[in-house]
């Protein structure tokens, strides 16, 4: 076991004193202001799952439309509406933020560690997440539901065809809730890589911690191009641009290209947290650990990585080059590899252990036998020839719900099962689950099995209707009652859950006797989740005792263990006037630093306020909302990083008189931020290539008439980015000024850095705004101006945090806070001197020499 | 204690984050750069007419196939290095394998990707090059 | 049942699905014997979880879960690969060419010819000679497209801004349904076509006749009624060659009534259908670019009766 029960006591008054740092604000504005991790996932679970049941009944009377043949049920501009909507549900509103919800609560468990690392970032993700889908939503309000697919191809979803708001909600709030897919994500790598109990080295993450590490990758690479996407999308409604129209130059290919990008790996981004689920209800209900965790990790990273060589076979039917058809469905073949090694992998854990019949076993069960014929399938219309026939039709919506409902929803329903005893602490009720979960499964087959056939026969998908003569009728019947049958499966689940919270039998600490640490706390768990921090002495520390007996070890490590537990020991119901936790080392899990966790904070609800308002005003394009929403934005930024007294008693406790061993980490690489930052460079990295590939995609090295042809001089430019580049060296001297103590040279530092990037920025702004361009009417002019905003909009991000930093400088030059800000500005300075020298390359030397 | 003491004591082997990096992600990057590269340089060059595509890619699927294996030679060599004479799965577990388990993984990631690699050379050398689309 | 014999594309894309199909079920239910086995089996009392367990069980994975799965894969993708290569349009010469230019919800269809007069643009039918190859530049002029007969080839995009090229051939005669695939707005649904193929005698009658222009009308009510054609709105949009009615934003109509079908393979082309139709499109096609064109009862019946002559 990895709790410390016999350790020394402590004192009543501390443990008071912790449990009020960590205690929840309560009331109506209370609500508004917590930002701890539980009460955050338990509203996003139940949001998430909400429109999943929004997104089920769209489904349902789609079902009812196309039951009949020639069907008047809902006429076409309602069905669009509606298929448009449930596939954006499921995907955005759905799926996604319903595993970061289960991540948001699970993860601070499963590692052992108080909260997520950036707890307001949570609760900003958890606000724009709601009204991004109420946005949404809103648009059936008005009638003005989008109808583009939710893949929302050009030309069709141009201003010119599209001529309605439908699709600007669609652009606008969908980018709302983008922001907190990302916000999650960046939550999600900080925490598994840094923010774990002490022993957890890399090689004992659990698998669910791995899953979700992957996949939070995944988004930040597929979700940027989507973002940046979605973006040229919506310039290019307001006329500003014309990236996607033909008629200027404008390539209809590039969005399929930047969607696919994101909208193939979304598929794996679904998948990987299922694994992770899956992985931990076999080997719990196999009641062995799973063959080879080796194996199954590596089958995780490489899914991640293979995810992103696959997006085009979304697009074999765009007449792209046999070749690169080639590429892509080489990269789709080898995919399945990582797959079948998962599969083959829960097999052999369920051969070699002793199965044990529950409810989350049996949904895992009837998920793989589903996601497995998805997955043969899948392998089918990966093979260019066969896709041809496939594509577009009702074949692909059979095989994706497979998958999907195979290797998603099955498994999170499994994990629902499986987990909600902790979350609620109350144990579900294993007939109805039972019943719940063959309803399911029968109702699934026969709602889309029978799609493969009529998809063969030739029917095309995102029809409202179709003839009698065409010989669909039957198929389509069935799948309309398999559809209910279904539903009522999902609506079983559904009672049962309620029924649990009055009725259900208390679950106790670990009801399953399952391997990890979650099931060490109690059910629910507090607030403060772990007051004494765990030490882990094996991948499965609840499984520790009798693992250890049959496992061939070689002698513990007592060194770094004992070390560990001492760090331990001092934070058992410690700090009590601030809320502290621990990070750990990347790769052996070694304790480094406390760090200060906030509070409460009104400002995350407050900028999810500012968000609405501002995409709000953009759909309808009303320019003092707009500025209201900015202006709100700008109070919470302000609220956000306003200093707070819990972080003052932080730094007097810590360096007071009686210093503790570990230091507090507050800036530099130790910093939570730090690593914050990173992934946020992270983002805007993949932002820059996504927008240069789009430049060279419209031939913007090839226009010899812009700006950047031979003929313009490119003095200003150079000079601009040299100004640039030559700040790097205040900001690296005012850096290392810090570990120095020289506080002076600090404030000299970003102070000249400071006025060196302004300058430049203006250099360049006043450049291209001299260059005479036109993007509203030439594709070409849009693909520079889409680099050299790019580049602007990060020297303006640049400017803030800079300008930030040097009034900490000068205000508080000794001040911790302070230097985290130098050092973010610092970490972004970098990536901005890299951008500027990519970006004047791409503008201005490539069409020279090129 | 200084960090180099505990390292010695407690038997973690590494390596310098470098090779750490290039067993561990090499092969992967490797097959992520000739992907993009092969894409870009089809969809440009199509485009552009140029001459060669096809012997451009295959000269780069080859020279970034033995980066793919040089990559999983390294983590393999790390991997029995730290190993010692012990059967493959005995450190796994155990903080201090953590080495081994990346190298492991990066021999691993490495074959799967040199094998992706090998399997996008076949179409280079027999598919027609350039699209259908005669813009 | 699912029948991809009538044309050679579709015929080498079959083979390579009935046997991906045929593998994929006996893979499922091996997978499903050995799930079955994995969970009922009787086990005996040692423990489960022992060293030499998990690496036998590892060893079991990297067999079954990665090197089979290649054994199987590679084979098939070089099967896939060389399918690919033989499907390319432009591995043969074409002994036909027709532009097929997709439109929000219609399709646009032009023989070429080397000479010029002999060129005709026709809508929503597309006539073949049986067992000529016939290659298809595909383009659009609004949003994309999707051009699929199922029972001839598999699908090619028709892209604004592009031209895309794919090719059909039909082995025998007959009427195969084709339908656009990709999404196009509120209309999808109803957007089909017709691809007739012809013995080659027929198809050359077929071709002489659509060259030909406009009958000439044969009584006086018929000419009063090309007259109300030419006077109302139908004239700006549709063209009726050898007439003055040139429009282009609908379907050629010189030749409409031999034609099988309405409003893109929606409706049987009957004179009760035709007369729905120009009534009123909206009501059966709703959101149809072809609006209702308010006509008193005397101009739509002659118009009516106009439109029937253009065989």
């Amino acid at each position: 076991m990895a709790t410390t029960a016999e350790r020394p006591s402590v004192s009543a008054e501390q443990k008071e004193g912790f449990e009020r740092a960590w205690s929840q604000p309560t009331g109506f504005l209370g609500m508004l202001q917590t930002i701890d991790n539980i009460p955050i996932a338990q509203r996003y679970l139940a949001t998430s799952f909400g429109f999943f049941l929004l997104g089920g009944l769209l489904a349902a009377l789609m079902r009812i439309q196309l039951g009949t043949p020639d069907n008047t049920f809902l006429d076409a501009e309602t069905y669009n509406q509606i298929f448009t909507m449930h596939g954006t549900t499921m995907m955005f509103l759905f799926v996604i933020p319903f595993i970061e919800a289960l991540a948001t609560y699970l993860l601070p468990l499963m590692l052992g560690t108080r909260d997520l690392p950036f707890p307001r970032l949570t609760a900003l993700s958890y606000w724009t997440y709601l009204f991004g889908g109420l946005l949404i939503y809103s648009s059936f309000l008005f009638g003005l539901a989008p109808d583009g697919g939710w893949f929302a191809y050009v030309p069709l979803t141009n201003k010119q065809w599209s001529p309605g708001l439908n699709l600007d909600f669609w652009d606008i709030a969908l980018s709302v809730a983008e922001i907190a897919a990302m916000g999650a994500a960046a939550e999600i790598i900080v925490s598994v890589l840094r923010t774990r109990s002490p022993g957890m080295s890399i090689n004992r993450i659990p698998v669910f911690g791995w899953a979700m590490l992957v996949t939070a990758f995944m988004i930040i690479f597929g979700f940027t191009p989507l973002i940046v996407g979605t973006a040229m999308l919506e310039l290019d409604r307001k006329g500003l641009t014309s990236f996607f129209v033909p008629e200027n130059g404008g390539d209809p290919l590039l969005w399929q290209h930047l969607f696919w990008v994101f909208g193939h790996p979304e598929v794996y981004i679904m998948f990987l947290p299922a694994v992770g689920i899956l992985t931990h209800v076999v080997q719990v209900f196999a009641r062995r650990p799973v063959v080879s965790y080796t194996l199954v990790v590596l089958a995780i990273i490489a899914t991640g990585f293979l995810s992103f060589g696959l997006w085009a076979h979304h697009m074999y039917a765009t007449g792209i080059s046999p070749m690169a058809l080639g590429y892509f469905a080489a990269a789709s073949t080898v995919i399945a590899i990582p797959t079948g090694v998962q599969v083959v992998g829960w097999v052999a854990t369920l051969w070699v252990g002793r199965p044990l019949w529950r409810t989350p076993l049996l949904f895992g069960i009837s998920g793989l036998v589903i996601f497995v014929l998805g997955g043969i399938t899948g392998v089918m219309v990966a093979s260019p020839p066969f896709d041809f026939q496939a594509h577009d039709s009702y074949f692909v919506v059979a095989h994706l719900h497979y998958v999907l409902i195979g290797g998603t929803v099955f498994p999170l329903f499994a994990g629902l099962y499986y987990w909600l005893p902790k979350i609620t602490g109350r144990m579900m009720d294993e007939q109805i689950g039972l019943w719940s979960a063959v309803v399911m499964f029968i109702g699934f087959n026969l709602a889309f099995f029978p799609m493969h056939i009529s998809g063969l026969l030739g029917m095309p998908r995102r029809v409202y209707t179709y003839p009698t003569e065409a010989g669909f009728d039957t198929y389509n019947l069935l799948s309309s009652i398999g559809a209910f049958l279904f539903a009522g499966g999902v609506l079983l689940s559904l009672f049962n859950f309620f029924r649990s919270l009055r009725a259900g039998r208390p679950a106790g600490d670990n009801p399953w006797n399952a391997d990890s640490l979650e099931w060490s706390n109690s059910s629910p768990p507090p607030n403060a989740q772990y007051p004494r921090i765990p030490v882990v002495r094996d991948r499965h520390p609840l499984w520790d005792e009798h693992w250890r007996q049959e496992r061939m070890r070689p002698e513990e490590t007592p060194a770094r263990t004992a070390e560990a537990q001492e760090d331990v020991e001092q934070m058992a119901y410690w700090p009590t006037r601030w809320r502290g936790a621990l990070v750990v080392s990347v790769t052996e899990g070694r304790p480094l630093a406390v760090v200060h966790m906030p509070r409460r904070s009104f400002a995350p609800f407050i900028m999810s306020v500012g968000f609405l308002v501002l995409f709000a005003a953009l759909i309808v394009d009303q320019t003092t909302f707009m500025a209201v929403g900015a202006g709100i934005i700008a109070v919470a930024l302000i609220m956000w990083f306003w200093p707070q007294d819990t972080e003052t008693a932080a730094m007097e406790e810590m360096y007071g008189p009686e210093p503790k061993e570990l230091p507090l980490a507050q800036a530099g690489p130790a910093a939570n931020g730090f690593w914050g930052t990173c992934v946020f460079l992270l983002i805007m990295a993949t932002a820059l290539t996504t927008i240069v590939a789009g430049y060279f995609y419209l031939g913007g090295n090839v226009a010899l008439d812009l700006v950047g042809s031979p003929a313009e001089p490119i003095e200003r430019p150079a000079i601009a980015v040299g100004l640039l580049a030559l700040g790097m060296i205040p900001v690296v001297a005012g850096i290392r000024a810090i570990g120095r103590r020289r506080l002076g040279l600090l404030r000299l530092g970003v102070t000249a850095a400071l006025l060196l990037a302004a300058l430049h920025l203006w250099l360049l702004i006043a450049t291209w705004l001299g260059s005479g361009l036109s993007p509203s009417s030439d594709a070409q002019h849009s693909a520079f101006v889409g680099v050299a905003g790019f580049h602007a909009v990060l020297s303006v991000i640049l400017l803030v945090m800079t300008a930030v930093a040097t009034i900490w400088a000068w205000l508080r030059p000794a001040d911790g806070r302070g230097h985290a800000a130098a050092w973010n500005a610092a970490l972004v300075y970098g990536f901005a001197i890299v951008s500027g020298v990519i970006v004047f390359g791409v503008l201005y030397l490539v069409p020279r020499f090129g | 204690m200084t960090q180099g003491e505990t390292e010695h004591q407690l038997g973690i082997e590494t390596a310098p984050t470098g090779r750490l990096l290039f067993g561990l992600l090499g092969g992967a990057a490797a097959w992520s750069l000739h992907f993009l590269a092969s894409y870009a340089a089809l969809s440009i060059g199509c485009v552009a007419g140029w001459r060669g595509i096809r012997e451009i890619l295959a000269i780069g699927t080859l020279v970034l196939l033995a980066v793919a294996v040089w990559s999983t030679v390294v983590a393999w060599r790390e991997w029995r290095r730290v190993s010692g004479n012990q059967p493959w799965d005995v450190a796994l577990g155990e903080p201090r394998g953590w080495f081994a388990y990346l190298m492991l993984t990066g021999v691993l990631m490495g074959v799967v990707s040199a094998f992706t690699i090998g399997l996008e050379g076949w179409g280079t050398l027999v598919l027609p090059v350039c699209g259908w689309d005669v813009r | 049942m699912i029948d991809w014999s009538a044309g050679a594309a579709a015929e080498q894309i079959g083979d390579l699905f009935w046997t991906m199909t045929t593998l994929g079920a006996v893979i499922f239910v091996i997978f499903c014997i050995a799930l079955a086995y994995a969970l009922l089996h009787r086990r005996r009392p040692q423990d489960p979880a022992t060293p030499e367990r998990d690496r036998k069980g590892t060893r079991l994975i990297l067999w079954l879960g990665a090197v089979v799965p290649a054994l199987i894969l590679v084979p098939l993708f070089i099967w896939t690969v060389q399918t690919l290569a033989a499907l390319d349009p432009r591995s043969q010469r074409p002994d036909l060419v027709v532009d097929l230019v997709g439109k929000q919800w219609w399709w646009e269809i032009r023989y070429r010819d080397s000479v010029p007069g002999n060129v005709f643009v026709t809508a929503n039918e597309l006539h073949i000679p049986v067992g000529q190859r016939v290659e298809l530049r595909l383009t659009a002029t609004d949003v994309i497209h999707s051009f699929w007969v199922p029972e001839l080839h598999g699908k090619t995009d028709l892209i604004p801004g592009r031209e895309n090229v794919t090719w059909i051939q039909a082995d025998r005669p007959g009427v195969y349904t084709g339908r656009c695939a990709e999404y196009c707005g509120m209309q999808h649904a109803n957007m089909g076509l017709l691809v007739i193929a012809q013995t080659p005698e027929e198809f050359r009658a077929w071709t002489a006749g659509q060259r030909r222009t406009a009958a000439e009308p044969r009584d006086s009510l018929t000419a009063k009624g090309r007259e109300a054609f030419l006077g109302s709105a139908c004239a700006l949009c549709h063209q009726v060659r050898g007439t003055p009615a040139g429009g282009y934003l609908g379907p050629d109509l010189t030749h409409v009534a031999s034609r099988r079908t309405l409003a893109s393979a929606l409706l049987p082309n009957t004179p009760g259908h035709l007369g729905g139709w120009i009534g009123n499109p909206q009501a059966l096609k709703p959101g149809s670019r072809m609006p209702r064109v308010p006509m008193s009862r005397e101009e739509f019946s002659l118009i009516h009766r106009y439109l029937q002559t253009l065989e």
